[in-house]
């Protein structure tokens, strides 16, 4: 390493911005070089002028009123959180969509949704209504005579009836 | 550090659903280092305020941009830095026209002389009120790679994420960056060289 290479990795050799590699061959150089031995010790004075005058001293609310007028300006704020004055620009324009011709819009959809949907029973309905009819005609279930206690205290009489004239006819 | 990014990261996806009190939390959080950031730029406490909150509305706006793969301070102090040069701008500050590269120009890599560590009596504000006064003399770049990696202390990476360079680039602009910073406070406070410091 020469010293015109070993100048440009002063900087970085101080910042910590080296890796092993480079920064081996370099320290190497500067134990032979007494020339950028000095330019590590001048980078270290130039570095000593960064200091900040005093602390940094944030505004009391500062936070609260950025985020307020964030917030108070800006489409992003959801109906969840509805400013209390939509600005014209942003929220008011969107809330225009909100008007008679939404309104409209909205009741045309639910018409539609309704006929679609009155239109879906009907069909099942009708379907449902012939498969009973084919099921029950090779059943015939809704032919059988319904089976009433009155009908079977008849039946029952009638029988008595015929079984008691069979034994006085013999 | 992982659990700070994740709570950014928290606070971002609360933001953008809608939540201001988590973007409270968020300027919370970084107001201080923007501050100070800021302050390398302009110097009247007004111009200060709306500049960082132009900074904060800015991010806010380009919130849904932010993907995460920097850090929430990193991506603040790039929109914070373009905030400020911005408005150098617009003001005619700038030392160099948009259209100008000091990185082309013609300029002093090896400055004649050096620079004395400010001597133990001067004061802190004395200190950093010559730094200041030398950093107004270089071009913008300059400015910003010495206020991110010597006052805020980043990075080569990071200040490469930040200002969309090479970190080859960083290297080269902090090189000329302090040699220029050197030669500005040689010529504002000659008192302040090394030489005449030996003398």
């Amino acid at each position: 390493m020469n010293c015109n290479q070993a100048t440009t990795l002063i900087g970085p050799y101080l910042d910590g911005e080296l890796n092993e590699a480079q920064a081996g061959p370099l320290r190497r150089h500067l134990l032979a070089c007494a020339g950028c031995r000095t330019g590590v010790q001048s980078h270290k004075d130039l570095q000593r002028w960064f200091v900040e005058a005093e602390p940094v001293v944030v505004p009391a609310g500062f936070a609260a009123r950025v985020a307020q007028a964030a917030f108070a300006g800006e489409s992003r704020a959801l109906p969840t959180v509805p400013a209390p004055q939509p600005t014209p620009f942003v929220v008011a324009a969107g809330r225009a969509e909100d008007g008679p011709r939404a309104e409209g819009r909205l009741l045309r959809f639910v018409l539609g949704l309704t006929s679609v949907a009155a239109a879906a029973t009907i069909m099942v309905v009708l379907s449902t209504r012939d498969n009973r009819l084919s099921e029950g005609a090779g059943l015939r279930a809704d032919e059988r005579p319904r089976l009433t206690m009155d009908h079977a205290v008849e039946e029952l009489e009638a029988l008595q009836r015929a079984e008691g004239a069979g034994i006085a006819g013999r | 550090m992982e659990q700070e990014a994740a709570s950014d990261a928290a606070l971002v996806s609360e933001t953008l659903a809608g939540n201001q009190a988590s973007f409270q939390l968020l300027v919370e959080r970084y107001e201080t280092r923007v501050y100070a950031l800021l302050r390398h730029y302009v110097k009247n406490a007004s111009e200060l305020e709306d500049l960082a909150q132009e900074t904060f509305l800015k991010a806010y706006r380009r919130l849904d941009g932010f993907e995460g793969h920097s850090s929430f301070y990193t991506w603040i102090y790039r929109i914070g830095v373009n905030t400020a040069l911005d408005h150098l701008k617009k003001r005619g500050r700038s030392p160099f026209a948009s259209t100008d590269d000091p990185e082309v120009l013609a300029e002093p890599t090896q400055v004649e002389g050096r620079i004395a560590a400010p001597h133990a009596a001067l004061e802190r504000a004395e200190v950093a009120r010559v730094a200041q006064a030398a950093l107004e003399q270089l071009p913008e770049i300059f400015r910003t790679v010495l206020v991110l990696r010597e006052y805020e202390e980043l990075a080569y990476q990071d200040i490469a994420d930040m200002l969309g360079i090479s970190i080859g680039t960083v290297e080269s602009r902090l090189f000329r960056a302090r040699a220029r910073f050197k030669q500005a406070v040689l010529e504002l406070h000659p008192e302040y060289g090394a030489d005449a410091d030996e003398d």
